[in-house]
Protein backbone atom coordinates (compact mmCIF):
# COMPACT_ATOMS: atom_id res chain seq x y z
CA UNK A 1 0.00 0.00 0.00
CA UNK A 2 1.59 3.63 -0.97
CA UNK A 3 1.65 6.15 1.61
CA UNK A 4 -0.95 7.78 0.88
CA UNK A 5 -3.36 5.09 0.44
CA UNK A 6 -2.05 3.80 4.14
CA UNK A 7 -2.64 7.06 5.46
CA UNK A 8 -6.53 7.37 3.85
CA UNK A 9 -6.74 4.38 5.83
CA UNK A 10 -6.02 5.32 8.57
CA UNK A 11 -7.79 8.68 8.33
CA UNK A 12 -10.74 6.18 8.01
CA UNK A 13 -10.29 3.93 10.96
CA UNK A 14 -9.62 7.16 12.89
CA UNK A 15 -13.29 7.88 12.07
CA UNK A 16 -14.52 4.81 12.92
CA UNK A 17 -13.22 4.63 16.41
CA UNK A 18 -14.52 8.13 16.94
CA UNK A 19 -17.91 7.00 15.39
CA UNK A 20 -18.02 3.76 17.94
CA UNK A 21 -17.04 5.46 20.83
CA UNK A 22 -19.04 8.28 20.93
CA UNK A 23 -22.43 7.09 18.67
CA UNK A 24 -24.88 6.74 21.05
CA UNK A 25 -22.99 9.23 24.11
CA UNK A 26 -24.10 11.87 21.77
CA UNK A 27 -27.16 10.61 20.40
CA UNK A 28 -28.54 9.94 23.96
CA UNK A 29 -30.06 13.28 24.36
CA UNK A 30 -32.45 12.87 21.52
CA UNK A 31 -33.13 8.85 22.89
CA UNK A 32 -32.69 8.62 26.59
CA UNK A 33 -31.78 5.53 28.30
CA UNK A 34 -34.13 4.05 30.42
CA UNK A 35 -32.68 3.31 33.79
CA UNK A 36 -33.68 -0.52 33.44
CA UNK A 37 -31.97 -0.51 30.46
CA UNK A 38 -29.20 0.73 32.06
CA UNK A 39 -29.59 -1.36 35.28
CA UNK A 40 -28.59 -4.18 32.69
CA UNK A 41 -26.52 -2.80 30.17
CA UNK A 42 -23.98 -2.74 33.59
CA UNK A 43 -23.01 -6.11 33.01
CA UNK A 44 -21.55 -5.35 29.46
CA UNK A 45 -17.99 -4.38 30.28
CA UNK A 46 -17.59 -6.97 32.57
CA UNK A 47 -18.85 -9.30 30.05
CA UNK A 48 -16.69 -7.40 27.44
CA UNK A 49 -13.53 -8.11 29.71
CA UNK A 50 -13.94 -11.69 29.93
CA UNK A 51 -13.98 -12.17 26.29
CA UNK A 52 -10.72 -10.12 25.40
CA UNK A 53 -8.97 -12.54 28.04
CA UNK A 54 -10.56 -16.04 27.65
CA UNK A 55 -8.96 -16.53 24.50
CA UNK A 56 -6.20 -15.35 25.76
CA UNK A 57 -5.94 -18.14 28.82
CA UNK A 58 -8.40 -20.70 27.84
CA UNK A 59 -6.59 -21.18 24.09
CA UNK A 60 -3.99 -21.82 21.93
CA UNK A 61 -3.73 -19.98 18.03
CA UNK A 62 -2.74 -22.95 16.11
CA UNK A 63 0.06 -21.03 13.55
CA UNK A 64 -1.42 -23.03 10.45
CA UNK A 65 -4.79 -22.58 10.85
CA UNK A 66 -4.67 -19.14 13.11
CA UNK A 67 -7.76 -21.15 14.52
CA UNK A 68 -8.44 -21.04 18.67
CA UNK A 69 -7.74 -24.43 19.97
CA UNK A 70 -8.92 -25.51 23.09
CA UNK A 71 -5.53 -25.82 25.76
CA UNK A 72 -6.27 -26.53 29.44
CA UNK A 73 -3.21 -27.40 30.60
CA UNK A 74 -0.84 -23.85 29.16
CA UNK A 75 1.41 -21.89 31.52
CA UNK A 76 -1.38 -19.35 30.38
CA UNK A 77 -3.74 -21.27 32.82
CA UNK A 78 -1.54 -21.49 35.80
CA UNK A 79 -0.38 -17.49 35.00
CA UNK A 80 -4.46 -16.83 35.01
CA UNK A 81 -5.07 -18.91 38.38
CA UNK A 82 -1.59 -16.88 40.21
CA UNK A 83 -3.30 -13.75 38.86
CA UNK A 84 -6.63 -14.62 40.40
CA UNK A 85 -4.62 -15.27 43.60
CA UNK A 86 -2.82 -12.67 44.06
CA UNK A 87 -5.88 -10.31 43.62
CA UNK A 88 -7.60 -12.47 46.32
CA UNK A 89 -4.88 -11.94 48.29
CA UNK A 90 -4.32 -8.43 47.92
CA UNK A 91 -6.85 -6.66 45.63
CA UNK A 92 -4.10 -5.11 43.46
CA UNK A 93 -3.98 -4.55 39.79
CA UNK A 94 -0.14 -4.51 40.33
CA UNK A 95 0.36 -7.91 42.52
CA UNK A 96 -1.96 -9.92 40.30
CA UNK A 97 0.19 -8.87 37.18
CA UNK A 98 3.40 -9.75 39.16
CA UNK A 99 1.94 -13.16 40.69
CA UNK A 100 0.21 -14.00 37.62
CA UNK A 101 3.83 -13.35 35.03
CA UNK A 102 5.98 -15.06 37.86
CA UNK A 103 3.40 -18.41 38.05
CA UNK A 104 3.35 -17.71 34.01
CA UNK A 105 7.01 -17.70 33.70
CA UNK A 106 7.45 -20.41 36.20
CA UNK A 107 5.18 -22.58 34.26
CA UNK A 108 7.34 -22.15 30.74
CA UNK A 109 10.11 -22.66 32.37
CA UNK A 110 8.77 -26.25 33.88
CA UNK A 111 6.45 -27.15 30.90
CA UNK B 1 -5.01 3.78 36.12
CA UNK B 2 -2.01 3.81 37.39
CA UNK B 3 -2.02 1.03 39.26
CA UNK B 4 -2.87 -0.86 36.05
CA UNK B 5 -0.41 1.14 33.82
CA UNK B 6 2.71 -2.12 33.70
CA UNK B 7 -0.49 -4.35 31.70
CA UNK B 8 -1.93 -1.43 29.66
CA UNK B 9 2.17 -0.91 28.51
CA UNK B 10 3.25 -4.10 27.79
CA UNK B 11 -0.18 -4.76 25.85
CA UNK B 12 0.58 -1.58 23.98
CA UNK B 13 4.36 -2.89 23.27
CA UNK B 14 3.09 -6.12 22.26
CA UNK B 15 0.69 -4.33 19.59
CA UNK B 16 2.84 -2.44 17.88
CA UNK B 17 5.67 -4.91 17.99
CA UNK B 18 2.90 -7.05 16.15
CA UNK B 19 2.15 -4.14 13.69
CA UNK B 20 6.26 -3.08 13.10
CA UNK B 21 6.74 -6.90 12.48
CA UNK B 22 4.04 -7.26 9.92
CA UNK B 23 5.97 -4.33 7.94
CA UNK B 24 4.59 -0.95 9.47
CA UNK B 25 7.26 1.80 9.56
CA UNK B 26 8.05 3.16 12.67
CA UNK B 27 6.67 6.69 11.45
CA UNK B 28 3.36 4.90 10.49
CA UNK B 29 3.07 2.74 13.37
CA UNK B 30 3.87 5.78 15.90
CA UNK B 31 0.77 7.66 13.85
CA UNK B 32 -1.29 4.48 13.56
CA UNK B 33 -1.33 4.59 17.42
CA UNK B 34 -2.53 8.59 18.16
CA UNK B 35 -4.98 8.53 15.17
CA UNK B 36 -6.96 5.25 15.31
CA UNK B 37 -6.30 4.21 19.21
CA UNK B 38 -7.60 0.88 19.35
CA UNK B 39 -5.54 -1.82 19.31
CA UNK B 40 -7.74 -4.64 18.53
CA UNK B 41 -9.19 -2.87 15.79
CA UNK B 42 -5.37 -2.25 14.18
CA UNK B 43 -4.38 -5.50 14.93
CA UNK B 44 -6.94 -6.83 12.97
CA UNK B 45 -6.80 -4.93 9.81
CA UNK B 46 -2.91 -5.23 9.26
CA UNK B 47 -3.41 -8.27 6.74
CA UNK B 48 -5.67 -6.44 4.97
CA UNK B 49 -3.62 -3.23 4.61
CA UNK B 50 -0.71 -5.63 3.42
CA UNK B 51 -2.59 -7.60 1.06
CA UNK B 52 -4.03 -4.06 -0.56
CA UNK B 53 -7.54 -4.84 0.17
CA UNK B 54 -9.90 -1.55 -0.57
CA UNK B 55 -10.36 0.63 1.90
CA UNK B 56 -14.24 -0.44 2.68
CA UNK B 57 -13.13 -3.64 3.34
CA UNK B 58 -10.83 -2.19 5.98
CA UNK B 59 -12.77 0.25 7.73
CA UNK B 60 -15.65 -2.52 7.67
CA UNK B 61 -13.47 -4.50 9.61
CA UNK B 62 -12.37 -1.87 12.07
CA UNK B 63 -15.96 -1.07 12.72
CA UNK B 64 -17.00 -4.48 13.14
CA UNK B 65 -13.94 -4.94 16.14
CA UNK B 66 -15.08 -2.25 17.41
CA UNK B 67 -18.74 -2.27 17.99
CA UNK B 68 -18.83 -3.15 21.36
CA UNK B 69 -18.15 0.38 22.18
CA UNK B 70 -21.38 1.42 20.56
CA UNK B 71 -22.90 -0.32 23.61
CA UNK B 72 -20.79 1.66 26.08
CA UNK B 73 -21.01 4.29 24.64
CA UNK B 74 -24.93 3.81 25.51
CA UNK B 75 -23.75 2.92 28.90
CA UNK B 76 -22.03 6.13 29.91
CA UNK B 77 -24.75 8.21 27.94
CA UNK B 78 -26.79 8.95 31.26
CA UNK B 79 -23.95 9.98 32.98
CA UNK B 80 -22.41 12.41 30.96
CA UNK B 81 -25.97 13.42 29.48
CA UNK B 82 -25.91 17.11 31.30
CA UNK B 83 -22.50 18.48 28.96
CA UNK B 84 -22.52 19.98 25.67
CA UNK B 85 -21.95 17.75 22.30
CA UNK B 86 -17.94 18.93 22.16
CA UNK B 87 -17.44 17.51 25.79
CA UNK B 88 -18.68 14.28 25.35
CA UNK B 89 -17.04 13.82 21.82
CA UNK B 90 -13.84 14.97 23.67
CA UNK B 91 -14.40 12.39 26.85
CA UNK B 92 -15.72 9.42 23.87
CA UNK B 93 -12.94 9.59 21.11
CA UNK B 94 -10.55 7.83 23.85
CA UNK B 95 -12.59 5.61 25.61
CA UNK B 96 -11.27 2.45 26.10
CA UNK B 97 -12.48 -1.46 27.37
CA UNK B 98 -10.53 -1.46 30.91
CA UNK B 99 -11.49 2.89 31.49
CA UNK B 100 -14.66 1.96 30.99
CA UNK B 101 -14.84 -1.40 33.42
CA UNK B 102 -13.21 0.54 36.10
CA UNK B 103 -15.43 3.60 35.79
CA UNK B 104 -18.96 1.37 35.94
CA UNK B 105 -17.12 -0.48 38.55
CA UNK B 106 -16.85 2.44 40.60
CA UNK B 107 -20.23 4.75 39.45
CA UNK B 108 -22.64 2.19 39.11
CA UNK B 109 -25.48 4.89 39.05
CA UNK B 110 -25.75 7.70 37.09
CA UNK B 111 -27.14 9.70 40.10
CA UNK B 112 -24.98 12.55 40.54
CA UNK B 113 -26.98 13.84 43.84
CA UNK B 114 -24.69 16.92 44.43
CA UNK B 115 -24.31 18.33 40.95
CA UNK B 116 -20.42 17.98 41.07
CA UNK B 117 -18.08 17.32 38.45
CA UNK B 118 -16.37 13.77 40.35
CA UNK B 119 -18.00 11.60 37.42
CA UNK B 120 -16.81 13.26 34.65
CA UNK B 121 -13.19 14.28 36.12
CA UNK B 122 -12.61 10.35 37.28
CA UNK B 123 -13.38 9.36 33.89
CA UNK B 124 -11.31 12.01 32.28
CA UNK B 125 -8.20 11.41 34.58
CA UNK B 126 -8.71 7.72 33.72
CA UNK B 127 -8.54 7.74 29.96
CA UNK B 128 -5.91 10.58 29.90
CA UNK B 129 -3.68 8.42 31.63
CA UNK B 130 -4.16 5.50 29.43
CA UNK B 131 -3.93 7.37 26.50
CA UNK B 132 -0.41 8.46 27.90
CA UNK B 133 0.56 4.88 29.04
CA UNK B 134 -0.29 3.43 25.65
CA UNK B 135 1.58 5.77 23.45
CA UNK B 136 4.29 4.88 25.89
CA UNK B 137 4.34 1.04 24.94
CA UNK B 138 4.12 2.40 21.21
CA UNK B 139 7.81 4.47 21.65
CA UNK B 140 9.19 1.89 23.71
CA UNK B 141 8.09 -1.06 20.99
CA UNK B 142 9.55 1.49 18.27
CA UNK B 143 12.55 2.02 19.71
CA UNK B 144 13.42 -0.88 21.53
CA UNK B 145 11.12 -3.20 20.41
CA UNK B 146 14.15 -5.72 18.85
CA UNK B 147 15.64 -5.99 22.09
CA UNK B 148 12.81 -7.62 23.87
CA UNK B 149 12.83 -10.78 23.07
CA UNK B 150 9.26 -12.28 22.41
CA UNK B 151 9.93 -15.17 24.83
CA UNK B 152 10.02 -13.43 27.66
CA UNK B 153 5.96 -13.68 27.29
CA UNK B 154 5.23 -9.89 28.27
CA UNK B 155 2.32 -9.75 26.18
CA UNK B 156 0.15 -11.91 29.15
CA UNK B 157 0.79 -8.52 31.47
CA UNK B 158 -2.54 -7.28 29.50
CA UNK B 159 -4.93 -9.86 29.90
CA UNK B 160 -3.87 -10.50 33.94
CA UNK B 161 -4.58 -6.17 34.49
CA UNK B 162 -7.86 -7.19 32.87
CA UNK B 163 -8.43 -10.17 35.58
CA UNK B 164 -8.17 -8.11 38.31
CA UNK B 165 -11.13 -5.46 37.14
CA UNK B 166 -13.43 -8.91 36.18
CA UNK B 167 -12.94 -10.89 39.48
CA UNK B 168 -14.23 -7.95 41.85
CA UNK B 169 -17.39 -7.13 39.42
CA UNK B 170 -18.57 -10.70 39.82
CA UNK B 171 -20.08 -9.88 43.50
CA UNK B 172 -23.62 -11.54 43.55
CA UNK B 173 -25.90 -14.06 42.31
CA UNK B 174 -27.19 -12.24 38.64
CA UNK B 175 -23.17 -11.11 38.08
CA UNK B 176 -22.23 -14.45 38.46
CA UNK B 177 -24.84 -15.77 35.69
CA UNK B 178 -23.89 -12.92 33.76
CA UNK B 179 -20.19 -13.84 33.74
CA UNK B 180 -20.57 -17.41 33.65
CA UNK B 181 -22.46 -16.86 30.19
CA UNK B 182 -20.27 -14.23 28.56
CA UNK B 183 -17.46 -17.24 29.09
CA UNK B 184 -19.49 -20.04 27.55
CA UNK B 185 -20.72 -17.73 25.05
CA UNK B 186 -16.99 -16.67 24.03
CA UNK B 187 -16.12 -20.23 24.13
CA UNK B 188 -18.35 -21.57 21.77
CA UNK B 189 -17.65 -18.19 19.07
CA UNK B 190 -14.38 -18.12 20.13
CA UNK B 191 -13.19 -18.72 16.28
CA UNK B 192 -15.54 -16.23 14.65
CA UNK B 193 -13.87 -13.62 12.40
CA UNK B 194 -13.62 -9.85 13.37
CA UNK B 195 -13.81 -10.50 16.97
CA UNK B 196 -17.36 -10.86 16.60
CA UNK B 197 -17.49 -13.41 20.12
CA UNK B 198 -16.23 -10.08 22.12
CA UNK B 199 -20.41 -8.43 21.28
CA UNK B 200 -21.72 -11.85 21.25
CA UNK B 201 -20.50 -12.23 24.24
CA UNK B 202 -22.24 -8.74 25.51
CA UNK B 203 -25.47 -9.29 24.49
CA UNK B 204 -25.61 -12.74 26.14
CA UNK B 205 -24.39 -12.04 29.64
CA UNK B 206 -26.87 -8.68 29.66
CA UNK B 207 -29.40 -10.57 28.28
CA UNK B 208 -28.70 -13.73 31.21
CA UNK B 209 -28.76 -10.50 33.31
CA UNK B 210 -32.16 -9.64 32.37
CA UNK B 211 -33.11 -12.97 32.45
CA UNK B 212 -32.13 -13.53 36.22
CA UNK B 213 -33.48 -10.27 37.31
CA UNK B 214 -37.09 -11.67 35.73
CA UNK B 215 -36.90 -14.60 38.06
CA UNK B 216 -35.30 -13.33 41.26
CA UNK B 217 -36.35 -9.69 41.01
CA UNK B 218 -34.26 -8.10 43.49
CA UNK B 219 -34.43 -4.82 45.57
CA UNK B 220 -32.88 -2.00 43.09
CA UNK B 221 -29.73 -1.02 44.63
Amino acid sequence: MSTVDLWIAFFGLMLVSIFTRTSLLLLGSKFPIPETVHEFLRYAPTAALIAIVLPEVLFMKDPATQLFELNLYSPQIFGAIGGVIGFLLTRSILATIFVGMLFFTLARMVM
Amino acid sequence: MVESSPGIVAWSLVTSISLLSAGLSPVDTFWFNIMVYAGSSQLAVMPLINGDYPFWTIWLTGMIVMSRFIIFSATIQPHFKQYSFLQRLGIGTINTDMSFAKFIEKFPSPNNSDGSHTQILYFLGMILAHWIFWQIGALIAIFFGSDIPSSWGLGFAGPLALLALIVPAIKHKTAVVSALVAAITCMLTVNLPYRLTIVCSVFAAVFAAVLMDKKFPQRRA
